[in-house]
């Protein structure tokens, strides 16, 4: 006999709303649903009536954690349709923008990982040394969040002697913090029992639910925009897709710890090898009336945006779809069979980001109503 | 009547409730102090405690429509009457105010009921998540009272004796028990872990997990209730840990001292550690900690 478990719309496991009925019989998870769209700003709709300029800012912020992920993606596909090229230095600081952003991003995730599983004194020793991920970023773009350091065809500041200097003292310290979280993972036995064998995607479930980033690589995907696909100056960058075959929270776990190494490897390469000359184009084209398509790899996976073009300076349409609309794919699959102890750690281990649309549900437990309103029953006043 | 005054004393003033109280909740206050000291923060003032239970006090106590009230309001009373008595019984320094000839027995089966109460709150509170604290604690109570009461009669049975009093006075003579029984002392004292809901078996009450675990549907007063025994907790079973294995004390400050080294070996643990799911932690307690306790059990009662 199952009972439903309701984790959601709020939860101390998850950092947005989100709701996840699960089907449990005692401890066991035997089925579920998932629902999002708590959170619907209508973004997309925001964007075809502002410029293409002050949509760089706005689509910074659809995720506060993985912003210039955001903008870079978008600037490059506005780019390709004004058919310009920025200056080589801009792409080598979007570079660098790009992989800090990306260690402190894992960095929290670690952090908010650590924390599912009651080990909050390794959350909060990760959140602390996050801090000289975001000292980095604070000295390239002078924000912690929302860096603002994009602009179509190049970026808005640059990187000095000094600021070099700075970030590469920076990283010195967070290779050590790295090593000293690859311990914890290796060592530590409890923490083994709670992620070892959990919440398996198999290789086949992962290409069959189209999964990305990490989730995907975790399996044994071997997929990675940066390489298959270069933009900014990665191309001339050498690095490693750290791939796991395991399909289960430690091996996520593990590609991530192993992408921390190569995202410190890729900064120290771009800032030694930063060429010099102008950071942003001086002439900007109108766009040409016509279609982009732009992609790059964001911390959660590959990000897409799309974008149309009538010749004005407004976007008529853009579509943006973010890794977690396919990852979230994959937690009912990943969930069903484990114990609800698990639940929360195997949903942190794909690093979600809700956002889409969705209805009002109004349930009276006295007389076991359920019943569902549409936004148009909202907006004409029908609910009593 | 005099009688009666010394009862109510003993039951209320010390080492009753209000000196339990403030002594758990420094206790506490200190858990929560050198854990954040560990990790990097802050750490709430040393009254943070008080002022949560004058907060919890002063709010509205909301019963669900789903639960069955009555029950919901014994539960925290249950377990707060049984730690009052405990704290009463327990002696601080060398002497016990109430102590007898049995109060051992009595004060396994006192300390068993805040484990009951957790069990019937969750039961009753019409919640889900209540209900998987509750069977949650149900099955590590399961597993970690056979040690823990194995470990405590190791020994009684070494002096042929029930009464606490008796045990603390022996140890004053001819040395601690920790020395003589380790294996049973590191029994017990990981009993107390999910005894006092510590990492890394407080499974039940996993906030990110199940919310608050049995306590999910709990609020004001009723709440508070819940919060008073949890102080108590930080009093009574490090009290009782240091009277049965550390040799209780001759004068109270002594005794602080004594529970003070418990509360913080416990402390370190609950910070070193994330949190068991809640089968690996039964089949930790009965893989590792049963067979200590029993090695140590069988030793007091063939060789004392």
């Amino acid at each position: 006999m199952s009972s439903i478990l309701p984790i959601g719309p709020f939860h101390p496991a998850l950092k947005e709303a989100a709701y996840i009925k699960l089907e449990v019989d005692g401890e066991r998870v035997v089925g579920g649903d998932f629902k999002v769209g708590y959170m619907h700003r209508g973004i997309e709709e925001l964007a075809t009536r502002k410029t293409y300029h002050s949509n760089i800012f706005l689509f910074e912020r659809v995720c506060g954690i993985c912003n210039t992920v955001h903008s870079t993606c978008y600037t490059q596909t506005v780019e390709a349709l004004m058919g310009i090229d920025p200056p080589e230095r801009a792409k080598y600081i979007r570079t660098i923008v790009f992989e800090a952003e990306r260690i402190q991003s894992h960095l929290l995730w670690f952090g908010v990982g650590m924390h599912e599983i009651g080990y909050d004194t390794a959350y909060m020793y990760m959140w602390r040394e996050r801090e000289h991920a975001l000292e980095i970023l604070e000295s390239i773009c002078g924000k912690r969040v929302n860096f603002g350091i994009n602009t179509i065809g190049g970026v808005r500041r640059d990187i000095t002697p000094e600021k070099q200097r700075l970030i590469k003292t920076k990283l010195d310290i967070l290779e050590r913090t790295i090593g000293k979280i690859g311990k914890i993972l290796v060592e530590d036995k409890v923490l083994e029992a709670r992620v070892k064998g959990v919440g398996v995607l198999s290789k086949d479930e992962a290409r069959r639910l189209c999964v990305v980033g990490p989730t995907a690589r975790g399996s044994g995907v071997d997929i990675d925009t940066r390489r298959d696909d270069p933009y900014a100056a990665y191309q001339n960058i050498d690095f490693d897709v750290p791939v796991e075959e395991g399909g289960d929270v430690l091996s996520r776990t593990l590609v991530r710890l192993k992408e921390l190494t190569e995202s410190v490897k890729i900064i120290r390469q771009a800032t030694a090898k930063l060429p010099k000359g102008p950071v942003a184009s001086e002439s900007l084209p109108l766009p040409t009336v016509g279609e982009a398509f732009g992609r790059v790899e964001a911390h959660r996976g590959e990000l897409v945006y799309y974008l149309r073009s009538n010749g004005t300076n407004f976007p008529e349409r853009v579509k943006v779809r973010t890794p977690s609309v396919v990852n979230n794919n994959s937690i009912l699959p990943m969930v069903v069979g484990e114990t609800i102890a698990d639940v929360p750690i195997i949903l942190a281990s794909i690093d979600p980001c809700f956002s889409c649309t969705d209805r009002v549900t109004v349930l009276d437990t006295g007389k076991n109503i359920e019943k569902t309103y549409s936004f148009s029953d909202l907006r004409r006043g029908r609910i009593k | 009547m005099i009688e009666v005054i010394n009862l109510m004393v003993g039951l209320l003033i010390y080492p009753g409730l209000a000196f339990s109280l403030a002594i758990g909740g420094v206790f506490y206050w200190l858990y929560r102090k050198v854990r954040a000291r560990l990790q990097a923060r802050i750490g709430p003032p040393w009254y943070q405690y008080f002022m949560d239970l004058i907060k919890l006090f002063s709010k509205e106590s909301v019963i669900p429509y789903s639960s069955r009230g009555a029950a919901m309001v014994l539960a925290p009373i249950f377990s707060l009457t049984s730690l009052v008595l405990v704290a009463a019984m327990m002696p601080v320094g060398s002497e016990s105010i109430f102590g007898f000839d049995e109060d051992l027995i009595v004060t396994l089966y006192l300390l068993a009921i805040p484990g009951l109460a957790m069990i019937i709150a969750g039961n009753v509170s019409g919640s889900p998540y209540g209900s998987v604290g509750s069977s949650r604690e149900a099955s590590i109570m399961v597993g970690y009272e056979l040690p823990y009461v194995l470990s405590a009669l190791t020994v009684g049975f070494h002096l042929r004796s029930l009464s606490i009093s008796r045990i603390v006075s022996y140890q004053l003579e001819s040395g601690a028990f920790f020395m003589k029984y380790p294996l049973a002392t590191l029994a017990f004292l990981m009993c107390l872990l999910p005894k006092m809901g510590r990492r890394p078996f407080d499974a039940p009450e996993a906030d990110t997990e199940i919310i608050g675990g049995p306590l999910t549907e709990y609020s004001g007063l009723l709440l508070g209730l819940f919060e008073v025994a949890n102080g108590l907790k930080w009093f009574v079973i490090p009290a009782f840990t240091v009277n049965m294995f550390f040799g209780g004390a001759a004068n109270p400050i002594e005794f602080l001292a004594k529970c003070l080294g418990v509360v913080l070996f416990l402390s370190v643990l609950d910070i070193i550690h994330p949190r068991y799911r809640i089968d690996q932690g039964f089949r930790f307690f009965f893989k590792w900690i049963l067979p200590l306790a029993l090695i140590d059990f069988v030793r007091s009662l063939i060789w004392p």
